[in-house]
Order: structure tokens, then C-alpha cells, then sequence
């Protein structure tokens, strides 16, 4: 039987392939979302470990509160000192680099006196000890470390894209006003190919403390004598510093330092498989349309083999058999079309300006069972019904023309109106519940989204007949007996007329829904503006939440034309155990907000909460 | 005859004290209800003796479908009972169905049937296959050679003739030894030269192979290599001729529709 289940959906290959087209895009979607996450994720994984890759126990600034612009605390140079001198240390260096805070970002100043920047991406300005090379992230390209004032090291990646050479100028903003600085050298962050949209601009560890308006050290790079475990030396290195520092395994700082990117690779990684599964459940409707097409084509000769013995059991499974194999051939494809597709979707992610760190393609074991257990589950799911109806051909219909598989009572109409309620229910808690953001309220409305569907699909042959005697007015008038034929045909059989819209209606749910997300975004952005903002203008940075210097706000003021402006700055804080905005206002110049004839900035270092 | 067929055909008479392989007791079969009620079949009772060939003739709409359908255990009658090898069929669920159709009973269509994406030898053992069973390669052999499609056995249904394909039909009713083979206007298909292959065929598994077969057929010609030949009109069997000439089955065809 296994054979005949075979060679039949041989014969019918074409359709066949037609038909699991839309489960090989969404299986392609699906593995292409984990090959890219995993690229990346494993790019910046890199990164975080050869930031430590010589080094045994960091020491750090604690992290006072979440979110904060200005970062964590600093180490002083005295800590420094203490513990190069401590028993086990054999080596130890201080650098300012802050890979998850804002607290080491310096603006690199392109030929056209714009920062370089893309979308968020950080633009990094380090300190570096280059005395110590052991304890140092970066690799060098060309040229030489910085060593005076006004030199810099910047990344390989942004000087052949922005087109600077070494011994070129280039402009810095940090924390204060622009300055020229002489490129002496460039380099890479580790053996990454490409740091994605991050610039990175590497000072003598003096010159990075100015620019940056910090004091000491973000970290200190310990190295342990021979011998001597890491965890041993953090248990020494914790009784050497005060209460403001923290000490970690160059294990668990990585690990730390990783936090922030993997809910970013976790949130592109839910986007994409977002998208594979409304692909999939797409490509269910087909799967389970062309197979019951196929099953009622093939009622004869069900019914053939059912007269020369086959059970019930056979026919139901030689149908899903052949969903299966369909199921295995798409998600094989799609599987290895998804491989491609990672690399088209960082090129367009780069093209959007999210440019994502580039490294080796990753194929994780998850990757393959994922893809392949998914792809196949969901197509042979989609068959199963299909494959029920075939078990349900009498034997009789091999002798007698044109007889008609007994139907069960379908979902009917009521059914879904039913479900369609349910979905309107989920919908209104989700969006009038008060909880709107939150999981269970974004649980409800995915539920209650999916639900619609089902429902609209399970009373749309009722729709169907009413929609297809309005849409066949014209149809007869223009279309002539053709057009009425074409009206009869549509209502003939409204139950496959509906079903076979309704991969057409799931296409245009994605699309609305797409719009809409798009739209709802923006629109919430511009009212909370429009109705906290009277102001004519507002100076933000970049971005629209980094930081940027307050010595801008002062240079609006003086600008000719403006009647007033006024700075506000805002941070993070944190009252007893509670995280807090703190935003510094000027009462003076913020009460006139309100008159239209004047002007209203907002500035200083301001930040916004990222939550 | 050949010594296989000899044994078998000797095995068949032995059996003879058995019960006939298919018996039919006062079935009847209405269609529909109330005023748009149909009566196919009033009460038909009869016995199919074993190793004989039994034809079934009528009119349309006698009812003569219908009767090879219930006894074939396709359709189910609205009274009565029908036999096959001793077991009441009648009240068999779906999976017991499906094994009696294994042991007992093979079809040949007016249509063939043949799967279209199968060779001939692979539909021809397809009932074997279905039921998990391997053929005897002697067997096989025998078989295709006695429809005479040797050299046919790897084309699909596509490269056959009408004649070839029903050759290849009835070859696959006869693989799994059933106790009775049914046969719906196997001829009902084909050219007059061409059916009368098909009619020798049937004929030969009949003398050969001892195969008892029931043949509905409208056709005159069909009925005369039947052992009896059963004449229907009104859902009841109206005239019974033992191996009758053509010319008595065309006068009882009249006879009866005259009624």
C-alpha cells in the first residue's frame, strides 16, 4: 500500500509541488530565522569572548539602575593599583569600554558633518591600554595604537565604508563639543568580520576618560598566576574592592555582557518565526484544499482498492502518507531555501539600516529538527481531515458513476459564528482589558485573531451565496451567459467556493495586519508627542533616544530666530529599591511651552527608558 | 489443462458438500421512502453453485445491479440475507467486510478499475499487496501467461488496449483464489471481437480453475457461456435457463420484458 500511496502522489507531482510551495516558504522563513539568530547570535558571542579571551576575573562598576544613560558605576585608579598588588594577580589593566551601557559612546563625525549612525546601532568610543596587548578586545589592521591626545583608532568596517584612510582627520562628539582627531590606525573587534552597524573609536585610556566625562575605569582585566583558578581569584580579588565594584569570571561576564543582545536576537527571532508561522498556517488551508480536491478525484479508484480489500486503516493512512511525504519533500526544501534566505534577510536588514554582525553562517541541530518536524507536522495535520473524508469512500462508488462520499455534518455555520464570538471576546479583553502590552493580553489577541479566522472561514458559505447573487449582477449583465454560469458555479458549492478564498483572505489578514502594525506604531509615537509637545521644534539626537551633548542646547538658544528654548534632561534613578524616571526640566522656560509663538527644545544628555 | 489448475479444480470438487458460495434468501432492497419509494429488488432468493459460471440478466432498472451489488456485499438489502462460503454478510461490520473481500471475493469492473500509476503486473497483485500477502511466483506466471500479457506486465493501463486492460482486470480478481468472482458487464466496455476474448477468458477460469463467478450482463452473447443464466424484471427473477443458446436467451430477454 505504501508503494501505491507512492507512486500515485508520483503521478500527481506537479500539483503536489504546487501545493507544498507554501509550506516550503514557511519552512524556509522558519530556518532562516534560526540560521540568521544564530549567526548572529553567535557573532556577538564572539565578540563578548574575546573581549575576555586572556583574561581571568573582571572587575567592574556595579549597575545602579536598569536602563541608564549614564551607565555603571566607574573603578577608580586606586582600585587599579590594589589590585595589581593583590597575591595571585599577574597582570592586570583598566580599559572603558561598556559594551551594554551607553556609558563609553563617542560620535564619529562623517565627511558630510553628520555622526555616523545607523538606527540605533551603538557607536562606541573605547579606552584602551594598549601596554597590556593580552588584555586588549581589539586586533589591529593597519597603522598603530593611539598614543597621544588627538589620535584615535577607529574600525576597519567604517573606515573603508565612510572612506577614511589612515593619517586622514576625523571628527568626535562624546559628552562635549566636536573635536578633530587623526586617524593613526584601524581595527577589528576580535576576528569579527563585521560589527554591524557599530562604529567604534579606540583613545589612550586619558583621552577616553576626557572625552567621556568619566572618571577611572569601566573594567579591569585580571589575569591569574599559573596555577591560580579564576574562581579563586575572584574570592581574592572581592576582599581588594569596595562595595561599588563587582568581580566576575571572565565566564560569567561574558555571559553577562550577552543579556542585553540575546533579547534583541530573541525579539528579530520572534518577528521572523512570526512570519514562517503565518506562512505555515497558509500553507495548511492549501494543503488541506488541494487534498481534499484530490481525495474527491480519486473517489473511484478509493473505492476500487477499498473492493480488492483495503481497509479503512490503509486508505487513511495512504493519504497521509502522502501528506507526509509532501510534508518531508517541502520542509527538505525549504529547510535549504531557508539557508539562502538568511543571508538575503541580513542583506535587507543592512539595507534598512539594521546592519546585523556578520560571522560564518551557524546551522544549529535545532535548525534541522525544527524546521523538519514543524513543516512535516503541519502539513500532515492539515491532511488529516482530508485524509478521514477518503476513509469515508464506499466501496460501492467503484461501480457506480458519480457517487458522492457521505459528508458528517461540517462545522457549520453556527459553528462559526460561535467561534467568531469566542475570537470578538478575546479580541475586546485584549484591547479594552486594561492589560493591553501585556503577555496574556497579547496571548488573547493572537488566540482571538486565529479564532476569527477559523470562525469567519466556518460561516463564510453563508457569506459566500449572499456576496456571489451581488458580485453576479454585473458578472451576468457584462459577462452574458458566462457570467451567469460563472455566478451558478460560485454558489453551486459554497463550502468550496469559501474554502478556496480563504487562503486569499489569510494573504490579506497578513497584509492588513502588517499595515497596521506599521501604522499603529507611528501613530502612537506621533500622538504621545503631539499631545505632550507644544513646542514648534524638538532637537533630539539621531536616533530620536541617545544621548548628546548639552552644550547643543545652549547653541539652539543663540541661534537667530529662536524666541525660547528649553533643555530637558532625563535619566533613569533609582528611589529605595525602585527603578525611576528623573528628568531635569528648566521651570523658568518649560511653563511657556504652551504659547505656540515660542520655541521648546529638548536636550542636554537626555535618554528615554528603553522598556 | 495444466496440473495446478487440475488440483484445484479437483480440490473444488471435494468442497462440493460444502455450502454454496454465495446463497441470497427473500432479499429486498428499496430505495427512498414514503411516495418516492423505490422498490430495486422484491424478494429474491437463490444459490450460486460452486465452480459454475451464473449469469444475471434483465432490463434496465430491473434490479439486476442491484442484486450483484448486495450479494457482493457493496450494497445492503433493506430485508433478507445473503451467504457467502457459509458466512451471513449482511450484518458484517466495515473491518469484517474488508477481510471477507480479501478471502472471498473478487470484482471485475465494466470500467476495469485498473490504478492508472501502477504496471499491470503491480495491479495485478494488488489485492495480494493490500492484504500483505507475497504471490507465488508460479502462480503469477501462470496467471499473466493465461491472460496472455507476458510481455505486458511492465506497462501501465495507459499503454494497454481496452481488451488487455480487462485481461489484466480479471487476472487481478482471480490472484487471490476467491471464492466467488463478481462480474459487472465486463464486456459492457469493449468492441464485439474484443469481448469475445474476454467471454473465452472468463469462461476458461471457469472449466480451468473451477473459479465460481456471478456475471451481470445485458448482453445476449455474454449469457451464453454461462453455466445458468438468471432473468430479472421487477426486482424478482422471472426465468432461470440452464447453458442456453443465444437464441433462448434473446426470446426469454423478450419474454420477460414483454411481462
Amino acid at each position: 500500500m505504501t508503494g501505491v500511496a507512492l507512486k500515485g502522489l508520483l503521478a500527481r507531482r506537479v500539483r503536489a509541488i504546487l501545493t507544498a510551495l507554501a509550506i516550503v516558504l514557511g519552512v524556509a522563513m522558519v530556518s532562516g530565522s534560526f540560521v540568521l539568530t544564530d549567526t548572529i547570535s553567535k557573532a556577538f558571542d564572539s565578540i563578548f569572548t574575546s573581549s575576555y579571551s586572556h583574561t581571568d576575573a573582571v572587575v567592574s562598576g556595579r549597575k545602579l539602575v536598569d536602563y541608564s544613560t549614564g551607565g555603571n558605576t566607574t573603578v577608580s585608579q586606586t582600585v587599579l593599583e590594589r589590585i595589581k598588588r593583590t597575591r595571585d594577580v599577574a597582570a592586570a589593566s583598566g580599559a572603558l569600554i561598556d559594551l551594554n551601557g551607553d556609558s563609553t559612546h563617542a560620535n564619529l563625525i562623517g565627511r558630510d558633518g553628520k555622526a555616523i549612525q545607523s538606527n540605533g546601532n551603538p557607536t562606541f568610543g573605547f579606552g584602551i591600554d594598549t601596554s597590556q596587548p593580552r588584555f586588549n578586545p581589539l586586533k589591529l589592521k593597519e597603522g598603530h595604537w593611539a598614543t597621544g591626545a588627538h589620535q584615535v583608532v577607529i574600525d576597519a568596517e567604517t573606515a573603508k565604508k565612510q572612506h577614511f584612510a589612515v593619517g586622514d582627520t576625523i571628527g568626535v562628539a562624546a559628552s562635549g563639543p566636536k573635536e578633530s582627531f587623526r586617524i593613526v590606525g584601524t581595527a577589528t573587534y576580535g576576528d569579527v568580520k563585521s560589527l554591524g552597524g557599530a562604529t567604534l573609536a579606540v583613545f589612550t585610556i586619558p583621552t577616553a576618560q576626557r572625552l567621556l566625562d568619566l572618571h577611572g575605569y569601566s573594567v579591569i582585566s585580571v589575569a591569574a598566576k599559573p596555577g591560580v583558578s579564576a574562581d579563586r581569584l575572584v574570592s581574592e580579588l572581592k576582599q581588594e574592592v569596595p562595595a561599588s565594584a563587582q568581580v566576575r569570571t571572565a565566564k560569567e561576564q561574558a555571559n553577562e555582557d550577552k543579556q542585553g543582545v540575546a533579547s534583541f536576537i530573541s525579539f528579530i527571532r520572534g518577528f521572523l518565526l512570526g512570519f514562517g508561522g503565518i506562512a505555515l498556517f497558509v500553507g495548511a488551508f492549501v494543503i488541506f484544499n488541494t487534498l481534499s480536491i484530490t481525495v474527491a478525484h480519486r473517489t473511484r479508484e478509493l473505492a476500487t482498492l477499498r473492493t480488492l480489500g483495503a481497509s479503512r486503516r490503509q486508505v487513511l493512512r495512504s493519504v497521509v502518507l502522502e501528506s507526509f511525504a509532501i510534508g518531508l519533500a517541502a520542509s527538505v526544501i525549504g529547510l535549504v531555501a531557508g539557508f539562502g534566505l538568511a543571508r538575503g534577510l541580513s542583506s535587507l536588514f543592512g539595507a534598512l539600516g539594521l546592519t546585523l554582525p556578520q560571522t560564518s553562517s551557524v546551522y544549529a541541530t535545532h535548525t534541522f529538527v525544527i524546521s523538519l518536524v514543524l513543516g512535516v507536522l503541519v502539513t500532515v495535520l492539515a491532511g488529516f481531515v482530508p485524509a478521514l473524508r477518503a476513509t469515508r469512500v464506499p466501496p460501492i462508488a467503484a461501480v457506480r458513476e458519480g457517487a458522492v462520499i457521505q459528508r458528517k455534518k461540517r462545522l457549520g455555520p453556527a459553528a462559526g459564528v460561535v467561534l467568531f464570538g469566542i475570537a470578538s471576546a478575546l479580541i475586546a479583553y485584549a484591547t479594552l482589558g486594561g492589560h493591553f502590552g501585556s503577555g496574556k493580553s497579547l496571548l488573547a489577541l493572537a488566540g482571538g485573531a486565529l479564532l476569527g479566522l477559523l470562525g469567519v472561514a466556518g460561516f463564510a458559505p453563508v457569506l459566500v451565496t449572499a456576496l456571489a447573487s451581488v458580485v453576479g449582477i454585473p458578472a451576468k449583465r457584462l459577462g452574458g451567459a458566462a457570467g451567469g454560469l460563472a455566478t451558478d458555479n460560485a454558489t453551486r458549492n459554497p463550502a468550496r467556493t469559501a474554502s478556496t478564498a480563504a487562503a486569499l483572505m489569510i494573504g490579506l489578514a497578513l497584509v492588513t495586519f502588517v499595515a497596521v502594525l506599521g501604522k499603529g506604531v507611528h501613530g502612537s509615537v506621533d500622538r504621545a508627542v503631539n499631545k505632550q509637545v507644544t513646542a514648534d521644534w524638538v532637537v533630539t539626537s539621531q536616533n530620536g533616544w541617545s544621548a548628546f551633548p548639552a552644550g547643543a542646547g545652549r547653541a539652539v538658544a543663540k541661534a537667530p530666530g529662536v524666541a525660547l528654548a528649553s533643555d530637558i534632561r532625563s535619566d533613569r534613578g533609582r528611589i529605595g529599591s525602585a527603578n525611576v524616571n528623573v528628568n531635569g526640566i528648566d521651570p523658568a522656560s518649560i511653563a511657556s511651552s504652551g504659547d505656540r509663538d515660542r520655541t521648546q527644545r529638548w536636550s542636554g544628555s537626555t535618554a528615554t527608558e528603553r522598556s | 489443462m495444466n496440473a495446478a489448475a487440475a488440483a484445484l479444480s479437483d480440490e473444488r470438487v471435494l468442497l462440493d458438500h460444502s455450502p454454496p458460495a454465495v446463497g441470497a434468501h427473500a432479499i429486498a432492497r428499496r430505495y427512498g421512502e414514503g411516495d418516492t419509494a423505490v422498490d430495486a429488488l422484491r424478494g429474491v432468493s437463490l444459490e450460486v453453485p460452486r465452480g459454475q459460471l451464473t449469469a444475471v440478466m434483465g432490463p434496465s432498472g430491473s434490479g439486476k445491479s442491484t442484486l450483484m451489488h448486495i450479494l457482493a456485499g457493496l450494497d445492503q438489502p433493506t430485508r433478507g440475507s445473503v451467504e457467502i462460503a457459509g458466512i451471513e454478510i449482511t450484518k458484517l461490520k466495515d473491518n469484517e467486510l474488508t477481510k471477507l473481500r480479501r478471502e472471498h471475493i473478487g470484482f471485475v469492473f465494466q470500467f476495469f478499475n485498473l490504478l492508472p500509476m501502477l504496471t499491470a503486473e503491480e495491479n495485478l497483485v494488488l489485492p495480494l499487496t493490500i492484504a500483505g500477502r507475497k504471490p507465488e511466483p508460479a502462480w503469477l506466471e501462470q496467471l499473466l501467461e493465461s491472460v496472455g500479457l507476458d510481455d505486458r506486465r511492465k506497462h501501465r493501463p495507459s499503454e494497454l488496449s481496452g481488451g488487455q486492460q480487462q485481461r489484466v482486470a480479471i487476472a487481478r480478481a482471480l490472484v487471490s483464489r476467491p471464492t466467488v468472482l463478481f462480474a459487472d458487464e465486463p464486456t459492457g466496455n469493449l468492441d464485439s471481437a474484443t469481448s469475445a476474448e474476454i467471454l473465452e477468458l472468463v469462461r476458461r477460469s471457469v472449466d480451468e480453475l473451477g473459479q465460481t463467478t456471478v456475471m451481470v450482463t445485458h448482453d445476449a452473447v455474454a449469457a451464453t457461456i454461462a453455466d445458468r443464466v438468471l432473468f430479472l424484471a421487477d426486482g424478482q427473477i422471472a426465468k432461470s435457463l440452464a447453458r442456453p443458446s443465444q437464441a433462448e436467451v434473446i426470446d426469454a430477454i423478450q419474454e420477460v420484458a414483454g411481462q
